[in-house]
């Protein structure tokens, strides 16, 4: 089985969010004197749904976390084809608008004030939880349907009119933690990508008290900046508090080498992580990547037939097995379509509105059953493994 | 302690290899090399694109790089850099229009890289080389590939300030940095100077690329950005135009970097590194070496 994960809401953090909140407010005042409450923008239609239904999807599909945006677009694809070749829309049309924010924060920030004011009935936003808290108040402040997947962190979901579909990672954590003390951890160290929120997030608040819970004392917690070229020191440091296991926190480039370091400094214990381990990031590392753990929302050997189906529709389109971003970007379509079928408009509020009774009510996707607290996804997630070649499901998981 | 003093060793090891290259193409050429980083990340993706296509070890794959790195740079430079430098009204000019240059072949590069591997890390074969640890009980741990890039760098460190003060050649390199134009005249041939200075530039910038794409496990379009700004702020303690200070300036930086983590709060490493730097820069502007300001080579 191939398995790909990749965290992120990432990005290249630096400079990007500093200029992008700039760019962010200058939007927001662009947004806000052109859109008056009433005026929900751009030239969505109350009479019903019928020729083509415009939608932008602003992501990243260069830059840092551009695989990541990728996936999701191609998922994102197969459930527009599958859309309208269903009729689901009666006689409508989906069609969605690709753009590339290129992973940087002040492009999404334009990008997204730009759709605003265009036609387009709802907007997907980017993966990187960097640009997306840029985006979501453009969205909200304009009342345009927003829908994000990955983006984990505070501030994404802000409002009636944005959503998410994937559940933030600190919901699938507490079955990491419990798994680790079902392996007689009893210590833990964390080095980890302290510039991306989602990572310093689930490393600062999230599993330090979910692992005491579970009895498990945490030594030390090591952030480093995105973008470190050389992980020795912290490696030493962890390596030096001789804990039974050690959680690395950081996007996908850095999951290998950090891995690779531990193991060449002679660390012999657990280690553990979150989605940005998977096949392709642990490829590097090989043999050494091998018996370590981690949280996802996505199991492509699932039972579930709405998985099953869309494995096997996926692999068909695209000629290789899909990874959990493809799945919370087709899920996130439907979520859309849902909407529009019960708004029966292009209407921005009808389809706000249609979308959140989706939500509440539910519905079966490509991650599985799908539940929703407000506007934004929970689930308990899988824990998975990597043999030194492929992803593995985890035996045994609570 | 002794783990400490390795890992500041290596990580100064990791600056200095990085910013030799870019050093001397600043201090000989003005060219203040935004491509360097670029450059550096060709030679990581073409000793993978060598490793998956040829089974070669190091030894092979090093020089080969090298020379292909050292051949796209000075392709670059007649192209682009020469054209500039031949045209520009006056010097500062030359150097403006060689820095936008750069952040355009820099792009052009990055690019091209982010197409062909799809965005994804890639790393070097495990055939190219096995990094093995070396292990000194429970208090030092390196790899071999720490310990080649350690004497790596101080080899290069030592070669090139010899060539650049002792040489004809770095007689002549020093000549250019400061007057092109005279040392035409005295029969120096300022663009096959250039020219040579720049494949050197790149043959470094490929060297370092390899030994530490293998040695950090990962090959990425945007491997170089980080390290660019590090390099930077390496040659600028240094002191511009100083061999031996941009050495100095990577280690002194890599010391500071782990010490912080070791034994200070980890999450602002580079805030406090960079005060650090800054202090530097306070009580000497023109860096640590520089003997006067502004003299280069």
């Amino acid at each position: 089985m191939k398995h790909d994960t990749k965290d992120l809401s990432v990005g290249r953090p630096r400079f990007a969010r500093s200029v992008g909140i700039v760019g962010a407010a200058a939007a927001l005042a662009l947004v806000a004197t052109a859109c008056s409450p009433s005026d929900s923008g751009g030239s969505s239609s109350d009479s019903g749904l019928s020729g083509t239904v415009d939608v932008t999807s602003i992501q990243d599909l260069t830059g840092a976390v551009g695989p990541v945006g990728i996936s999701t677009q191609n998922g994102m694809k197969l459930a527009e084809k599958q859309v309208n070749d269903s009729g689901m829309l009666g006689d409508a049309k989906l069609k969605i608008s690709y753009q590339d924010t290129q992973t940087k924060g002040d492009q999404a920030a334009s990008l997204m004030s730009s759709a605003v004011s265009t036609k387009a009935t709802a907007i997907f936003g980017p993966v990187s939880s960097q640009e997306a808290v840029v985006v979501a108040p453009i969205g909200q402040s304009a009342k345009v349907p927003t829908i994000f997947t990955q983006a984990g962190s505070d501030g994404v979901v802000i409002g009636d009119y944005t959503f998410r579909v994937t559940a933030p990672q600190q919901y699938y954590q507490p079955k990491m933690a419990a798994y680790l003390k079902s392996q007689g951890i009893k210590t833990a160290s964390f080095i980890y990508d302290s510039t991306v929120p989602t990572t310093k997030d689930i490393t600062e608040k999230t599993l330090p008290p979910l692992l005491e819970q579970n009895g498990i004392t945490v030594k030390g917690k090591y952030g480093f900046q995105n973008g470190t070229t050389d992980y020795s020191a912290y490696v030493s440091k962890v390596v030096g508090e001789k804990p039974d296991a050690v959680g690395v926190e950081g996007t996908n480039p850095e999951a290998s080498p950090i891995i690779s370091s531990l193991r060449n400094a002679g660390y012999k214990g657990l280690i553990f992580g979150g989605t940005s381990f998977g096949a392709a990031s642990l490829k590097a590392a090989g043999e050494q990547a091998k018996g370590v753990v981690w949280a996802t929302d996505f199991d492509p050997k699932s039972d579930f037939p709405k998985t099953k189906q869309f494995v096997a529709d996926y692999t068909a389109m695209f000629g290789s097995p899909p990874v959990n971003y493809a799945a919370e970007g087709y899920d996130a379509v439907y979520l859309l379509a849902q909407g529009l079928k019960n708004a029966n408009s292009t209407d921005r509020a009808k389809v706000q509105a249609g979308m959140a009774e989706a939500a509440k009510k539910g519905y079966d996707g490509a991650l599985g059953p799908l539940k929703f607290e407000g506007n934004d996804l929970r689930q308990d997630g899988y824990l998975q493994t990597y043999d030194g070649t492929a992803v593995q499901p985890v035996e045994n998981q609570s | 302690m002794i783990q400490v003093i390795a890992d500041s060793l290596s990580l100064g090891s990791v600056y200095v290899l990085f910013a030799l290259g870019l050093s001397l193409s600043w201090s000989v050429l003005n060219l203040l090399n935004l491509a360097y980083g670029a450059q550096f990340m060709l030679g990581a993706y073409f000793a993978y694109v060598v490793g998956n296509h040829v089974d070669l070890p190091l030894l092979f794959v090093l020089p080969a790089v090298m020379i292909i790195v050292a051949a796209t740079s000075v392709v670059a430079d007649n192209l682009v850099f020469r054209r500039l430098r031949t045209t520009a009204g006056t010097p500062v000019e030359s150097e403006l229009s060689m820095l936008v240059a750069s952040i355009g072949l820099a792009a052009v590069a990055v690019t091209l890289v982010q197409h062909e591997t799809q965005g994804e890390s890639k790393f070097v074969p495990k055939s190219v080389f096995q990094v093995k640890t070396l292990n000194l009980g429970d208090t030092l741990h390196l790899t071999n590939m720490q310990l080649i890039m350690m004497v790596v760098t101080v080899l290069l460190t030592i070669a090139l300030v010899v060539v650049v003060k002792w040489t004809r050649f770095g007689r002549a390199m020093r000549g250019v940095a400061v007057d092109p134009a005279t040392c035409e005249l005295l029969g120096v041939n300022s663009n096959r100077l250039f020219s040579t200075t720049i494949a050197i530039s790149g043959a470094l910038a490929g060297l370092a690329g390899v030994l530490l794409a293998i040695h950090l496990n990962y090959v990425d379009s945007t491997m170089g950005d980080p390290l660019l700004t590090k390099a930077f702020a390496i040659i600028i303690i240094g002191g511009v135009g100083s061999i031996l200070g941009a050495a100095v300036g990577g280690y002194l930086l890599a010391f500071a970097e782990v010490l912080i983590v070791a034994y200070g709060p980890a999450n602002y490493r580079d805030a406090i590194a960079f005060v650090v730097i800054l202090a530097v820069l306070l009580l000497r502007p023109s860096g640590l070496f520089a003997r006067q300001r502004w003299e280069r080579a």
